[in-house]
This record gives structure tokens, sequence and C-alpha cells, in this order.
């Protein structure tokens, strides 16, 4: 059968290079958006490692101009003091939390680097200043040992920690080679220029900057001196959410008028999300991806079914004579189909074998398209398996619909009035 | 003649009337992706409305400073010192002036609803250069703004929602909690016009220590276009003569840069990076336009050829009573050319039905704005269709125009073309 079938598809050649053509352009394509869509699906379907929902960002601003009236506070704990309680007794609010550097989604991050003293290594990582309550108001999970207390602020250098996908820390040796340092293993950081050990207290899960980013390895630091310029971060509990943002500040904007400073804003870290993924240009993308997948299969299907149509037509007393020799309707659809297939097939793996070489190249980089990250997710060969796949069954399912109408005319002829064509 | 073909070109096209719909759909598809890259890159970049200067406008967008010494750099707005002493009166440029937006608390004394709104800080000549219809007032000159009133120009909507009926003219508004003047209001600019659109506008004096702030893009107007090296040059010297005052620092302006470019150009950190960039995005239309072409050219062609075969008697025929080459192959491609042109007027009509459903996405501008009439039908745009439309037509029927007009007569007449 399939060997009968190569035979009819050679026959064609002329019109079969056409499609044999667009197939492989099209497999092509589709393969690398398939790529790109399963990192970014298999990346979306890790946690972050924060919990943002019914999380919030309370942004205070300075007045520019400001003189203090007679007997206003000026002391700055009691000023934050007085922040902190107003917030906190507000209906639904939850905890809240300082920090710098640190919350997600908000646009700012610090990285640094920090010795390791046994093998005098140093290992780069994202640096977070935070208050102990902040992993309540991101509900972090502690793996192991314990979160700040009072006294980690004041006092010692005590710092929380949290790792890579593998639970390790990253650095690069001698060789420029990417190596990796277990958690587990290791008890304090060493800083030369203030000459002075971190000792590591307590382990939190990992976490990415944002859904589509890598597990980056991260350093806690106590928040020693809070201000109302840092971030400020609240939970809200979930049946007290609905509208928040808009209710609080319009409740609550004379009561944080405090001093210099005054309500700015309050924003759902959802939201800021949203803002930051349209910054990030992932949407752009995917909005792309879907668009020129579409068009493409339009296409593979249009080209399919006029082909077919011109080619059932022309074949119409071939088909007439099959069925009059005894083939059932069944058999020459089944023909057809298979044809489509293993022209499918041929277009396959030469598809391929471009797809591979072009990945392995800066060809993407080069005009700019969308890259998967596939360090970033921790995919390996499999995903070429994957998208070999995926593509195939995609592309075959199109084109049995594309080909099933003119494959239902042409047996639907009489024979007899077939044959009589000739 | 023509009128010949054309007539054949419909009776063709009525006989069968799948493969047609066929061909005219895919044609359409092809049309309207391209038109609506097209169309929205043209909405980005066109001289109308609010900004009908953007032609000739130039953008300072960032400063960047490297410290030779210690190896370190920083890059960020153009500061208000550094546009002042170095680039404010350049000798190239017909108007040279500032612009930056944020966003701003608005409230009224005495009232305690607050909106959060965009507010632009401008320089005098922005007035000059970008056009504005006002409703009542007249915008600040170059005296307010070395005197740094505090004024401010609303526009109609923001006027309404904060004023609610009343006079705005005249009154006073707190802009994070400063009070302003309200000297002028003006009719509501789409957002498509990214340097005029704002809620309201002040200028960048009246904000208080604006000395030691960023004063945002810088904007040169000049002449004509023959003037941009001119230009770069002043901006280069302006550069070295910094340097000079400055030990061990290097200082870099990034621009100037045109409107389609600046900003592609604002993610770059050096000069250089941002020519890259900018070559990159390129490519990428260049490869998108390229499949979107060749697809459905491929399509068609199989499509075309697949025809061309019926016709093979009809063609040998007209060879027999000796039609030439060239007068089958123009047939052919213009028979083919009434399909495509089909095609465009329908892919055209749906690509301005995308771009309105999803002008977020194709103009980055939010759901709610509304989009000029003027903008999306304009010469290069219906330039653009004809072209796509001829470069359609030629990708996916030469081949097949090609061959039928080299059949061998006998051959075409007894159906033997294989």
């Amino acid at each position: 059968m399939i060997r009968h079938i190569c035979k009819i598809i050679w026959n064609e050649r002329k019109a079969n290079g056409w499609i044999l053509v667009e197939f492989i352009v099209v497999f092509c394509i589709l393969w690398f958006c398939c790529d790109y869509l399963s990192y970014i699906v298999r990346s979306n379907s890790e946690p972050v490692g924060f919990d943002i929902d019914h999380t919030y960002q309370i942004q205070m601003s300075r007045k520019t101009q400001y003189e203090p009236q007679e007997g206003e506070e000026t002391d700055h704990n009691a000023l934050i003091q007085t922040f902190v309680n107003r917030v906190k007794q507000y209906p639904g609010v939850e905890n809240i939390a300082f920090s710098n550097a640190a919350a997600p989604y908000l646009g700012s991050l610090s990285r640094s680097s920090m010795q390791y003293l046994p093998d005098s290594i140093w290992i780069g990582a994202r640096i977070r200043y935070v208050t102990s309550e902040f992993f309540d108001v991101f509900k972090m999970k502690l793996e192991s040992g314990r979160i700040f207390n009072w006294e980690d602020k004041a006092e010692s250098w005590n710092v929380i920690v949290s790792g890579n996908r593998n639970g390790c820390f990253e650095y690069t040796d001698e060789d420029k080679k990417k190596m990796e340092l277990p958690l587990s293993k290791m008890k304090a950081f060493y800083n030369d220029y203030e000459k002075r050990e971190y000792p590591i207290i307590g382990v939190v899960n990992p976490t990415k900057e944002g859904s589509y980013s890598y597990y980056d390895p991260g350093i806690y630091y106590p928040l020693s001196q809070v201000d109302l310029n840092d971030e400020i971060v609240i939970r809200v509990s979930p049946h007290a959410d609905k509208d928040f943002a808009e209710r609080f500040t319009k409740e609550m904007r004379e009561q944080l008028d405090l001093g210099p400073y005054f309500l700015s804003s309050v924003i759902s870290l959802q939201k800021r999300k949203e803002m930051i993924l349209n910054y990030s240009g992932i949407t752009g993308n995917l909005n792309s991806i879907y668009a020129i997948s579409s068009f493409l299969v339009i296409n593979i299907f249009l080209g399919l079914i006029g082909t077919f149509w011109y080619r059932v037509q022309s074949r119409r007393s071939e088909i007439g004579t099959r069925i009059s020799m005894g083939a059932s309707k069944k058999n020459v659809k089944r023909m057809l189909f298979g044809e489509t297939l293993i022209l499918l097939f041929i277009a396959s793996f030469v598809a391929v074998n471009i797809c591979l070489n072009i990945a392995q190249t800066d060809f993407l980089e080069a005009i700019g398209l969308p890259e998967s990250q596939r360090d970033y997710i921790g995919a390996g060969i499999e995903q070429d398996f994957i998208n070999y796949f995926v593509t195939y069954l995609f592309l075959a399912v199109v084109s049995l619909f594309a080909v099933w109408y003119p494959a239902r005319q042409a047996v639907s002829v009489p024979p007899a009035e077939a044959l009589r064509e000739e | 003649m023509l009128r010949i073909y054309y007539k054949q070109a419909i009776e063709m096209l009525k006989q069968n009337k799948f493969i047609s719909a066929i061909a005219v759909i895919g044609t359409a598809l092809a049309i309207m992706m391209i038109m609506a890259i097209i169309v929205s890159d043209n909405i980005k970049i066109i001289s109308l409305g609010a900004e009908p200067n953007r032609y000739r406008t130039y953008y300072v967008t960032r400063a960047v400073e490297r410290d030779t010494v210690k190896g370190s750099w920083g890059s960020g707005l153009v500061s208000y010192e550094r546009y002042r002493d170095y680039l404010a009166d350049l000798q190239t440029p017909e108007y040279t002036t500032v612009t930056s937006w944020s966003s701003v608390s608005v409230s009224r004394e005495g009232h305690s609803e607050t909106l959060n709104l965009g507010m632009r800080t401008t320089g005098a000549d922005y007035w000059k250069i970008y056009s504005f219809r006002f409703v009542e007032g007249k915008p600040w000159g170059e005296e307010e703004v070395q005197s740094g009133v505090k004024q401010v120009i609303l526009s109609e909507s923001t006027a309404r929602e904060v004023f609610k009926g009343e006079k705005a003219l005249g009154q006073e508004v707190l802009l994070n909690s400063v009070p302003y003047h309200v000297v002028a209001i003006v009719e509501d600019v789409s957002k498509i016009y990214d340097m005029a659109n704002s809620d309201l506008w002040i200028p960048y004096s009246s904000i208080d220590g604006y000395q030691q702030r960023g004063v945002g893009t810088l904007l040169y107007i000049l002449k004509n276009n023959e003037d941009l090296p001119a230009l770069d040059r002043e901006i280069r010297e302006a550069e070295k003569r910094y340097d000079a005052q400055h030990e061990n620092k290097v200082l870099t302006f990034r621009g100037p840069a045109k409107h389609a470019d600046y900003r592609l150009s604002e993610q770059a950190s050096e000069n250089e990076r941002a020519i890259e960039i900018i070559r990159v995005a390129r490519r990428k239309s260049l490869f998108i336009f390229l499949i979107l072409l060749l697809v459905p050219a491929i399509n068609l062609s199989g499509l075309s050829l697949s025809r061309m075969r019926k016709r093979t008697e009809e063609i040998g025929v007209r060879k027999a009573f000796g039609a030439k080459r060239h007068v089958i192959l123009i047939q052919v491609l213009f028979e083919n050319l009434i399909t495509s042109l089909l095609g465009g007027v329908i892919g055209l009509l749906l690509s301005y039905g995308i771009i309105y459903r999803m002008k977020h996405w194709l103009l980055g501008v939010s759901e709610d704005s509304f989009i000029p009439f003027n903008a999306l039908i304009s010469w290069p745009v219906l330039l653009s269709v004809v072209v796509v439309c001829i470069l359609l037509n030629l990708l996916s029927a030469g081949i097949p125009a090609y061959r039928a007009s080299r059949m061998n007569i006998v051959n075409s007449l007894t159906q033997n073309d294989k």
C-alpha cells in the first residue's frame, strides 16, 4: 500500500512539489512556534515562588513642599509605627511588610557577589532586603532553619537564602565553567570588604523574577531601617479583596497623610505583573505567534483543499477504475489520506533537519524572533521530540480535514460516469 | 484588449467558484496580515493631526556617562543642567524643546476626590511644533518657562472630570498637592500621538528642584532633513565639550534618532547597540513580510498551475492562431491580478477591522482610545496595497504564467503536457 502511494506521489510530483515546499516552510515555522509555546507553558506551570494573590503595593510619596506644622509628629520611628498601625487596622489587611529591591513585579532588583570561604569562591546572587513579615505576605515556604526575628534586625548579620532549580548556588570556576554549590552544605558567607561573616539561618523556596524567568539563587538580608519610601506590600484576606484598592485609597487617604508623606497609590501585584508582562514583550510575542500560526494553518488548509480538488478532478477516471475494479469507497479515501500523510512525513523529515540546524545558530536572535529559553525551564533534547510530534500531529489533523472534502467529492461520483469521461 | 482579459478573468472566476473562492480567500488573508502591519506601522510614524512634524523631528532620549578611571557608567534622562549647558542652544534646528511624561495625582482645594492622570512637562516651543486645538486660553512662552510659573493646560476631558461642568479656565488645581493655575483648555489628543498626548501639561520649570532632575526627551525640529548631519555634528561636539570640561568622563547623548527609531533606541545602553537593535528590528519585519508573502505565493502557485493545466488546450489554440509568448504571459498575469486585487480590497478592509480590535497590541494604545480616520487611509497605505497585490501576483502567478507561455503548441493541443 505504502509503496503504491509513493509511486502515485512520484507520478504527481509536479503538483506535489508545491505542496511539499509549503509543508516544509510551514513545518519549520510551526516547529519554532511550538518550541516557544512549550517554553511559555512549561515555565508558566512552575511556581514563581511568590504567592501574589490578594497582595497589594502601597506607594507613599513625599510632598515637594513641606513644613512641619506645630505639634506634628516628626520622629521617624513614631511615624512608621503610626503608619503600620493604621494600615493594619484597616478591615481585611492581614499583614504588612517592608522591603527593598525584593518584592516581585515592582521593577527594582539588585545583584551582588558574596564570598564563600571554605572554597574561597565568589557566588553571584539576587540580593533582597526584607522584614520578617515579607515571607508571610508572599506565603513563602521555609524549607529549613528559621525566619528573622527581632534580634536579627538589630544586631546580627544573619541571612536567609534560596537556591536555583536544583537547590544550589551558582558560580563560575577558573575555566569559566558553570558550577553549582548545594545550599545544604553551606553555613555562612564572608564579605571581604566588610571583613564580616554572614551566617545562614534559613532556606526558603526558590523564586523566579517572573513566570518566564529562571530560578535565581537569592540572599535575604533583614531590613534594619524601615522607611516609607521602601516597597510596602500588604496581604488582604480573600473576602475583603473586592475593589480593595479603590476602597482603601478613598477611605485611608486622609489617615495616611503623615508628615511629609502622602498616599499616592495602591496597586494590586497582579496588575503590576500584567504591566511587567506587557513591557517584557511576552504578550506581544504570544499574540504574534498565534497570529502567524493561524495564518499558516489556514494557508496550508486552503492550499491542500485546492490542490487535492484539482487532483481528484483530473484523476476521476482513475478513481472510477479503482471503484469499478472492486475498491471500496473507504479504500479510495484511505489512499488519498495516505498520500497526504506520506507527503507530510517526507516534508517533516526535511524540515526537522533544517530546524535543528537553525537552532544551533544565532539566526533567530539575529532577526529578533522570540526564542525559547531552554535552560530557564531545564529542558533538554526531549523538547525536540515534543516539538516534532506536536507539529506533525497538528499539521496532520489540519491536512486530513482539508483533504476530506475533495476525497468525498471523488468517491461520490458514480464509476460509470467517471469512466465515460475519458 | 485588457477589457477582454478582464471579462475572461471574471468568467474564469465564475466557472469554478470553489477554487476561485479559495484563491481570493488566500490572497485576502495574506494582504490582511501584511496591511495590518503596514497600516499600524504607518500610524506610528505618519506626520498628521497633532504631530504634523514627525518627519523632521529628531529625538535625544538619554545621556550615558562613562567614568574612564573607575570603569563605571550611569545612564538616565538628560539632566536639566546638561540640557541648558550643552544641548539647548544648537544652531541647526529650527525649534528645540523638551518634554517628559509622568503620572500625577490631581485634586482640588476643598474637594476630597483625587484622580491619577498623565502629566506632560514641556518647554515653550513644544506648543509650536505640535498642533493643538485650543478651546480657551493660550500656551506659555519662553518667559513663563524661564520664570517657572505654576501654570497648567488641561485637556477637555480632564477639565470635565476635575471641574464637573464648572468653568475651568482661571481656576486652581492641586498637582501632587501643589497649586497650579489653569491657563488653557485644549481638545483631547488621540493616544496614537505619543509625544502630544496627555491629560494635562505644565512647564518643566514649574516643578520644584527641576534643575537637579532629568528634563526628559529632547526634540529637535529641523528646517529640512538634509540638516541632520549638521545636527549630529553639533551634538557630538557638545559631547566633546563636556568631556573636556569633566576630567575622566566620557558622555554620550543617545540620538539624534528619527521618529520611527527613537523608542527602539531608548532600550540600548550605547549608540552602537541602538543601531544594532534597529537593524535587528528591520530584519525581523523583513523576515515576517517574506513569510507572509511566500507561503501564500507557494499556495497560489500550486493552484494556478493546476488551473493552467486545465487550460492548455485553449492556450494551444491561441498560440496556433499567432499569439506571442509575452501576450500569453501578460494575459495570465493580468487574469491573476484581478483575483489579487479582489483579495486585496477585502484584505485591506479586514486589516482595518483587525487594527481596530487589536489596537492595544498593534499600536500600543489602550482599548478605549480613538484612531483618527485619516490616519488609517492615506496615500502611502493605498499605494502599498497596490504594490503588495502586484508583488503577490508576480510571486504566485509568475511561474505558472511563464510555463504557460512556453508550452509547445502541438503538445498543448493534444493535451500532452507532461
